[in-house]
């Protein structure tokens, strides 16, 4: 017997189709219009929020990422085995290096501390390192950030600076119970302020979403030199000063940094706890 | 009327929350860390192969007032403008509940190409709200990067409907406790 053809479905264009019986979409399509007015018009308003939500989510993520973890570290194993013995001269030729710069630093601090006595400088509060696993992304292309598994408990607070591998990263945005979310330096709302080493010229990194952030408010008559050394300079009381970021390198005549951090592939970071300058003033949303 | 028994009852509760937690798990795989470089860059939207799924063959397991949450807990996790995903995927999963007459009876191949269509539209509608949260137009790489990822998402599709498919057949035929028995 014949197989009758699929009868066709009529598919009726009427403008109010999405109307009537969708009411529940249309009651939350509106809702999520007004939330998103609200949040284009005061972005900041949800921070507690999301901090909330982050730490309720923070042990579901930690179990999640456990499989993902192993699995890189096993394939970074396997991978390295083959690799190893290169490394290991590599890393004995760096040692023998490091172990001369170790006496030299040591010469420096002290000849730095006897100037200081000297001046009377008020010396700078002493830090410590706060290490944390990233345990989330931000899983768009459109903003750089990733959730880390240290919160207040921790004694993380807002504004810290984030340090992996080489050099900056980012720095803390919210601080939760236990998580903590960091702003990557390559995203488009990332403003650092940074000092040139050498020249000491200050200078601000804003993010541009790209692998490279780039260097702003420059004066127009400075000369950058591709390879300088960015540090972070401490204005405002924003971070630490001295905290290496990376190195210039021009590109269509801009002065981009390229991080010494790898940016792209962080998986434990070292929060630095700064005291802040007890001289400033309260107030201003930068911190 | 028949008797609730207790375990009866356990099991009608864990295999609907089976359903549910696989909902959850597709949204924390949205965030989480996958340890590989550019992981987040190029992340497959994991959420709305879920509220594509269920919004053809069982919009009851998904209702709208859900998506609207769990697109909220996507956009406070993932530091974007709050209600930007929640808008997208409730105008979305509207959309194919429109059409889930005509979806249901399709091949499986015209299901696939219906989420490709829903995963593109999903990538213009969030470039388009990012750039408008920005008054200025969003990176033009980061468009192309969520075009990679919508690539990825078309991929994956196949296997995270296999997961769905099953965790459906497991489901009770009612969600409603009170018609379990008899």
């Amino acid at each position: 017997m014949k197989r009758r053809s699929r009868s066709k479905v009529q598919v009726r264009f009427s403008p109010f189709q999405f109307l009537g019986q969708g009411q529940a979409s249309l009651i939350f399509i509106l809702a999520a219009v007004l939330l998103l007015t609200v949040s284009f018009v005061r972005p900041g308003v949800y921070g507690g929020v999301r901090s909330t939500v982050s730490d309720a989510l923070t042990p579901a993520l930690i179990l999640l990422s456990e499989p993902f973890r192993q699995v890189a570290s096993f394939t970074s194993s396997v991978t390295g085995l083959s690799e190893m013995r290169a490394e290991n001269a590599q890393l004995r030729a760096e040692n023998a290096r490091l172990r001369e710069w170790y006496q030299t630093a040591l010469m420096l601090d002290a000849e730095n501390q006897s100037l200081h006595s000297l001046l009377n400088v008020k010396p700078d509060p002493a830090h410590r390192f706060i290490t944390a696993r990233v345990i989330a992304d931000s899983g768009n292309a459109f903003v750089k950030s990733a959730i880390v598994a240290a919160g207040s408990e921790d004694l993380v607070q807002k504004g810290q600076a984030v340090l992996s591998g080489d050099g900056l990263v980012g720095r803390i945005i919210e601080s939760g119970r236990n998580s903590s979310r960091i702003l990557l330096l390559t995203d488009v709302n990332s403003r650092i302020p940074v000092l040139l080493e050498g020249s000491r010229q200050k200078a601000i990194l804003s993010g541009m979403n790209e692998e490279l952030p780039l260097l702003k408010y420059l004066p127009a008559d400075i000369e950058v030199k591709e390879g300088t050394r960015i540090i972070t300079s401490g204005n405002g009381g924003m971070f630490m000063p001295g905290l290496p970021i990376g190195t210039v390198v021009m590109k269509d005549g801009q002065p981009y940094v390229k991080p010494y951090a790898d940016i792209s592939r962080i998986t434990h970071v070292r929060i630095v706890d700064f005291p802040e300058d007890p001289n400033l003033i309260e107030g201003g949303e930068l911190r | 009327m028949s008797q609730l028994l207790p375990l009866d009852f356990l099991n009608w509760a864990s295999r609907l929350f089976l359903a549910q937690g696989v909902i959850i798990l597709f949204l924390l795989l949205n965030i989480v860390s996958f340890s590989m470089p550019h992981a987040g860059d190029f992340k497959p939207f994991f959420l709305l192969m879920a509220v594509y799924y269920w919004a053809i063959y069982r919009p009851t397991v998904m209702p709208i007032p859900y998506t609207f949450v769990l697109g909220l807990v996507f956009d406070l996790l993932a530091e974007l403008p709050v209600g930007l995903s929640a808008l997208i995927l409730v105008g979305l999963q509207t959309i194919v509940q429109k059409s889930r007459l005509f979806l249901m009876g399709q091949p499986y191949v015209m299901v696939w190409l219906g989420f490709a269509v829903m995963s593109f539209a999903y990538t213009i509608s969030f470039w388009l709200l990012m750039s408008l949260s920005e008054f200025s137009f969003a990176p033009f790489k980061a468009f192309v990067q969520m075009m990679i990822a919508g690539l990825l998402s078309i991929m994956i599709f196949p296997l995270a409907s296999l997961i769905l498919q099953g965790v459906h057949r497991l489901l009770p035929v009612t969600s409603n406790p009170m018609r379990m028995v008899g």
